[in-house]
């Protein structure tokens, strides 16, 4: 990734989290690198068991035992997370670093009324009164589309929609105007044409206040509408990372060029979709050989050594011995 | 591959549906029970929902119905009615031309098998505690299809067509990964020779490279052994990609209905043409995602006249009122709108 420089908003560097269990080590997040900039969003795509989440929680601090964040930096605005104290972080998150997860029930309090919940997380990082508090979260609410906020602040969660409370959920972590947020799969259990309405607030959030926004998801349709830049990651390391345009439209990586072909698209409609043969395993991930190479149709002897990830022409990253060429379609 | 699907057949459809409506009884509550007593509510128990209205589709054989719309529009509901675990409410279920609901004894038992359902959660709808052998040779022992001594083998092969091994029959469902566990589900389903299968949502919970795996799986078994299937899914691409026609559900009713590359061609209703516009593609754009207003309303109260009204851009004072009936624009296109098209 680029040299550290202070200007980023976030520097994830070489960032591992381990999880120790009785069969060993499992490596979820394994030597990840990134950065992102002000206002940039990102998308981290991958399969489940990727470790895709796992780096957000990573970032965040949220990672509890048997897992533990084992070596690497996560630079915030220049300061590393993984050093500062707990004190110091409990101060950024949800205040700086805000997160957005996949169930709103995970943000949400299910015995609290929403102006509760929106006025704690006001005042626990500012000192406002009561009334000001209760006016952002209105506006807030209004922000993320949300129609009669004054109502549905005195609401509990059960009486909104699944849709309305990830709508509260967003406007939770947008309260404090934070440098950077990460979305793990917010939209992934709503309808489409509510997913339509949160990408839209979302993109027209970050573009007024520069907001950094990383969109961590396995659905690359809606990476490809969104983010900026995009990260792929394959047993927890990240196997491709460039501009949206040059890893959606000509991937390098054999497995980003496999997910993508494995997407319906109406060109080929009814015909054979592409399949990635096998399934992934944790020995393959734990060996020292590419842990792709067991399912890749381009693996050769050369593949038993894990390759690195290489800077290429296009400012792309690629971890791969032999990439596709780069006129694949 | 640029190839259209040849038209399905459609002069004996395989199974039909007339008109029909399914409603759920709601149990009195407190509240309920309260209104009645001050004389607010003439009953004591609240309005039954109606899940599914008035709906009228058939499958042909050999065809797959792609049945789309958002959670809460009824679809699921369908699906379980065609296969008939509900019973409709209203209206008529054909298979082959009979009233199969009218069938009573071993003929309603041998008809009822040949539909056959696969279930949305992979993980739900495998009992635990069974091993895959009893989860895939329980039907056809318990039926008659088979003696109970060729059960293993009858397992194995229901197995191998799926794409798992014969050996798997030992194990425990929680032995197996999500897109192995769609494969049991698709085998279970097999095991009665059934010949539509009711797929609810059979892919929404795997991986994008399980699901193509799994997509394929079903339209192997399709050309295979010219099965029918009710495929439905929120995810258009997959419809678009695996249907060869596709009824759109809102709120309980069909909107519209198309031959799939038509319907995703040109759309005529406008809740179709929003959820056409919505759906991310691949296609790599700094997309500006525009959104419809609004949320899908409950199906507890839902709107008069047009249930599309309150969100639609176009609505007028007919749409308020009056529900628009599904008409057909052309031979295969029906739409439910009041506009001109």
């Amino acid at each position: 990734m680029s040299a550290m420089s202070v200007a980023n908003t976030l520097d994830v560097q070489d960032l591992r989290t381990w999880f120790h269990t009785e069969r060993g080590e499992v490596k979820a997040v394994n030597g990840v690198s990134f950065s992102v900039q002000p206002g940039e969003v990102m998308g981290l795509v991958g399969e489940s068991g990727s470790g895709k989440s796992m780096t957000g929680f990573s970032i965040m601090g949220l990672i509890d035992p048997p897992g533990r964040v084992v070596g690497g930096r996560v630079l915030f605005k220049g300061r590393d997370l993984l050093t500062s104290s707990e004190a110091e972080r409990r101060a950024l998150r949800g205040n700086r670093i805000a997160m957005i997860f996949q169930d709103p029930m995970m943000t949400l309090n299910p015995v609290l009324r929403i102006d509760t919940q929106m006025i704690e997380a006001v005042q626990a990082h500012r000192r406002v009164p009561r009334r000001v508090a209760l006016e952002l979260c209105g506006r807030t609410l209004e922000r993320v589309g949300i129609a009669a906020p004054d109502e549905r602040l005195r609401c509990y969660p059960n009486q909104l929609s699944g849709g309305l409370r990830q709508r509260v959920a967003i406007a939770i972590a947008l309260l404090n105007e934070p440098d950077l947020i990460i979305a793990d799969e917010p939209t992934t259990a709503l309808d489409v044409t509510v997913q339509a309405q949160i990408l839209f607030e979302m993109q027209k959030i970050c573009a007024e206040t520069g907001t950094s926004l990383i969109w961590i998801t396995h659905d690359l349709s809606v990476v490809a509408g969104l983010a900026d830049h995009v990260g792929v990651m394959y047993a927890g390391r990240l196997v491709e990372y460039g501009s949206v345009h040059h890893v959606l439209e000509a991937p390098r990586h054999p497995y980003t060029g496999a997910l993508i072909d494995s997407v319906p698209q109406p060109h080929q409609r009814g015909g054979p979709l592409r399949q990635i043969r096998g399934a992934y395993s944790l020995a393959a991930a734990a060996s020292a050989s590419c842990a792709f190479a067991e399912r890749c149709d381009h693996a050769t002897a050369s593949c038993a050594a894990d390759p690195d990830l290489q800077a290429h022409s296009d400012r792309r990253l690629l971890r791969c011995h032999h990439p596709l060429p780069t006129d694949r379609r | 591959m640029n190839t259209e699907l040849p038209a399905a057949p459609h002069g004996a459809p395989l199974l039909e549906l007339r008109h029909v409506s399914k409603s759920f009884q709601r149990p009195a509550t407190p509240a309920s029970t309260l209104r009645w007593l001050k004389g607010q509510a003439t009953a004591r128990r609240p309005s039954p929902l109606l899940a599914v209205s008035n709906v009228s589709l058939h499958v042909g054989e050999g065809e797959i119905l792609g049945l789309v719309g958002e959670s809460g529009c009824g679809k699921s509901t369908l699906g379980r009615v065609v296969v008939g675990l509900h019973r409709a409410t209203r209206g008529e279920r054909l298979y082959r031309g009979e009233r199969i609901d009218a069938l009573t004894g071993r003929d309603a038992v041998a008809r009822q098998l040949e539909l056959q359902m696969v279930f949305q959660d992979p993980y739900a709808s495998l009992n635990p505690r069974l091993r895959v052998r009893d989860i895939v040779g329980e039907a056809p022992a318990v039926h008659g299809l088979i003696a109970k001594r060729q059960q293993a083998e009858h397992v194995a092969a229901s197995l191998e067509r799926v794409g798992l091994r014969a050996d798997m029959a030992e194990r425990f469902p929680h032995q197996f990964s999500g897109g192995q566990r769609a494969r049991i589900g698709i085998a279970r389903a097999l095991a009665v020779n059934p010949r539509l299968m009711v797929c609810d949502e059979a892919v929404a919970a795997l991986d994008v490279s399980v699901q193509a795996q799994v997509l394929n799986l079903l339209m192997d078994l399709r050309e295979q052994l010219g099965l029918s299937y009710l495929f439905i899914s929120h995810n258009l691409a997959v419809v678009h990609h695996i249907a060869d026609r596709v009824a759109v559900m809102y709120l309980g009713r069909v909107v519209e209905t198309a031959p799939a590359s038509e319907l995703f061609r040109s759309p005529l209703h406008p809740y179709t043409q929003a959820l056409l516009a919505e759906a991310p593609t691949l296609k790599v754009a700094k997309k500006k995602f525009v959104a419809i207003r609004g949320e899908i309303p409950s199906p507890l109260n839902p709107p008069t006249g047009c249930h599309f009204h309150p969100r639609c851009a176009r609505a007028t004072e007919l749409c308020k009122t009056q529900a628009p009936a599904l008409r057909a624009v052309d031979g295969t296109h029906s739409v439910a709108c009041h506009l001109p098209d």
